[in-house]
């Protein structure tokens, strides 16, 4: 959902190693640390949306009665609403909701929805593969398309070349998500026929909506390998000592500037993981497909707090998840980090 | 058979800029792309200035194709399509710009607090809370702020400013760690003047610039995520000419009337075509 920017394509140490560890024991430690740090960001983002849900004017038992007919509304008095808030849970303390939610997190357990006492984590299990597959299929094709982007806007000779492929990223990322889905159901479901325009059965289904996340990864990739790759193209090895042995442009670009040009791609990667869950959830609505998109439309339209703090925390969940993970792959690749110790105030320079 | 031999290495043009132009023709561009964006914000305060009919009334037959009377065609129960999208962009402009307004505000105080002492307790304890806000999808806070509070393009506009305001706080916090060792920073620390002073009258003048591009950047990706928080359906509530709301309105009718839901999304995207150019040209003028 949004553009790379300069900040986030600097890598963030965020450890400072011991430079005389072994890197056996570094790695450890820096997957120590970073855990300890994921937990607390995760803890802080429950925090931060239970504040938001909680302390609220609406009223989840209302909205729950005016869905379920279980109760009939017409003579409502004071004493069932108050039962009912009980059978939720939500007649406890603010404090003591809170606490309870917190140590459910811990255990796994999210709750059940206030709307029709489902566990939340049955429904984002019922919801979530749907939304993976999605995102997984489109980075399958995202990544290449970025990379490939990325060398043509760079690699060839022709400046005109190179310019219209450094123009169609940036033109795509400006582009609205839920309204390229509904330009391509135009094109390709309704005037072509050769897709169906919704629905989650079978692959054809998925063609579109693939289609229009894989291009905005793609074009979201590429404007970061690009702006990279075109720093390194211009620093001196690139620049001077490569063609000095008599190394081609595309060969100087593949064997050395592209590996350089990665590592703002790892990071930007790792935190564009979120953006991309969200605009698949935005795609799903779009295409009328199963998954979180629909659950969090639905939940958030019928005020079911614990289903929308569960997305949020299994969200955040997933998107601290990827970054430990780069974190840590950063430590494994560049052997540069394992050597000096990058100290945490310096980072960002 | 020596022709090739004389051919020079091949080599990659030494730190050219990517679209290098003069300092003069950017400078012109830049001034267009502004005048452009000033008359969007003129139509935006006074939608009445240009639009032809009135949003709401439905003086047409429903679903004209695009033509003389009605430049962008009617809807579904003959609206203007034209003056509908014009009034739009009060809407979206308008709740873009609180947007941008809160995550400038928020992001450039957090940052100037996290960058006072880099590393210290306020640092740290800044950094794990911008981490756990960056950890929640823009949108997917918006709803949250949505379940909380109501639906309204305004409310969105807020919990997207307070999301889009870790970035914000990123870059600013970068940017004072870079001034620092700035020479007349120093040269002003060490006549002894105070923090503030060198905050406001020395960092604050040099780090601007940057600041500037990155909020003309996310005004677009501001317009971008209240359009979709509207088509989901939790922004402006369906008579309102709001963007998102016209493209989600139109797709029941695709097969009969493109013009209704493809429109908009053009006008959308032109807007944010011009605050992105407007951030690069502005980002260019640094290097």
């Amino acid at each position: 959902m949004s553009l790379p920017s300069p900040v986030d394509t600097e890598p963030e140490p965020t450890v400072a190693l011991d430079p005389s560890g072994s890197r056996g024991r570094t790695v450890a430690r820096v997957v120590g640390v970073r855990l300890l740090h994921a937990v607390a960001v995760v803890a802080v983002a429950y925090t931060a949306s239970f504040l938001l849900l909680f302390v609220l004017p609406g009223d989840a038992v209302l909205a729950r009665i005016g869905t379920t007919d279980t109760v009939g509304n017409a003579d409502l008095s004071g004493m069932q609403l108050d039962s009912l808030r009980a059978e939720v849970g939500l007649d406890a303390s603010l404090g003591r909701q809170y606490w309870s939610g917190l140590t459910g997190l811990a255990r796994g357990d999210l709750g059940s929805s206030l709307i029709n006492d489902r566990p939340v984590t049955a429904l984002l299990g019922e919801a979530l593969p749907n939304t993976l597959t999605l995102t997984g299929l489109s980075l399958l094709f995202s990544v290449p398309l970025g990379f490939l982007l990325a060398l043509v806007a760079v690699v060839p000779r022709s400046r005109a070349v190179r310019s219209l492929a450094a123009l169609l990223p940036s033109a795509y990322v400006s582009l609205p998500v839920f309204w390229i889905g509904v330009l391509f159901i135009y094109l390709f479901a309704i005037t072509l026929g050769w897709f169906p325009s919704g629905g989650s059965q079978g692959a054809a289904s998925a063609v579109l909506p693939v289609a229009v996340l894989s291009l905005l990864g793609a074009a979201q990739f590429a404007q970061v390998l690009i702006s990279s790759l075109r720093a390194e193209v211009g620093k001196t090895y690139a620049a001077v000592t490569a063609p000095a042995k008599g190394a081609g442009r595309a060969y100087t670009v593949f064997r050395h500037c592209l590996r350089n040009a990665a590592f703002p791609f790892l990071a930007v990667f790792g935190l564009r993981v979120g953006a991309l869950l969200a605009g698949t959830a935005v795609v799903e609505v779009v295409f009328a497909r199963n998954g979180i998109g629909r659950l969090m439309v639905e939940s958030v339209r019928a005020v079911d707090l614990t289903v929308v703090l569960g997305l949020v925390v299994v969200l955040a969940l997933v998107y601290v998840v990827i970054n430990t993970l780069v974190d840590v792959g950063y430590a494994l690749l560049d052997p540069r980090l394992r050597r000096m110790a990058p100290v945490r105030s310096g980072g960002e320079s | 058979m020596t022709a090739t031999a004389v051919r020079p290495a091949e080599t990659l043009t030494p730190s050219e800029p990517p679209e290098a132009r003069g300092p003069r023709r950017r400078l012109r561009e830049l001034h267009v792309h502004l005048a452009l964006l000033a008359a969007l914000v003129a139509i935006a305060l006074l939608p009445s200035l240009i639009a032809t009919h009135d949003p709401l009334a439905l003086d047409g037959r429903p679903f004209t194709a695009p033509g003389g009377t009605y430049w962008f065609g009617t809807d579904e129960i003959g609206r203007d399509l034209y003056s509908r999208v014009v009034h739009g962009l009060q809407i979206s402009f308008l709740s873009a710009a609180l947007a941008v307004l809160v995550a400038l505000v928020l992001g450039a105080l957090v940052g100037v607090l996290s960058g006072l002492r880099p590393g210290g307790v306020l640092d740290r304890v800044l950094s794990v809370l911008t981490e756990a806000v960056m950890a929640i999808p823009a949108v997917l806070l918006a709803l949250a702020a949505i379940t909380a509070y109501g639906r309204g393009a305004y409310i969105a506009a807020v919990a997207i400013g307070v999301a889009e305001a870790t970035g914000f706080a990123r870059l600013v916090r970068g940017l004072m760690l870079q001034s620092q060792s700035l020479v007349f920073v120093e040269a002003a620390r060490t006549c002894g003047t105070s923090p503030f002073r060198v905050l406001v009258r020395h960092v604050i003048p040099t780090v601007y610039h940057p600041v500037l591009s990155y909020t003309a950047m996310h005004f677009g990706l501001a317009m971008l995520a209240i359009g979709s928080l509207s088509y989901l359906g939790f922004g402006e509530a369906p008579p309102s000419p709001e963007w998102g709301v016209l493209i989600s309105g139109g797709q029941k009718y695709l097969v009969h009337a493109w013009w209704v839901a493809l429109i908009p999304g053009i006008a959308l995207t032109a807007v944010v075509v011009l605050l992105n150019r407007i951030a690069n040209l502005l980002q260019e003028g640094r290097s």
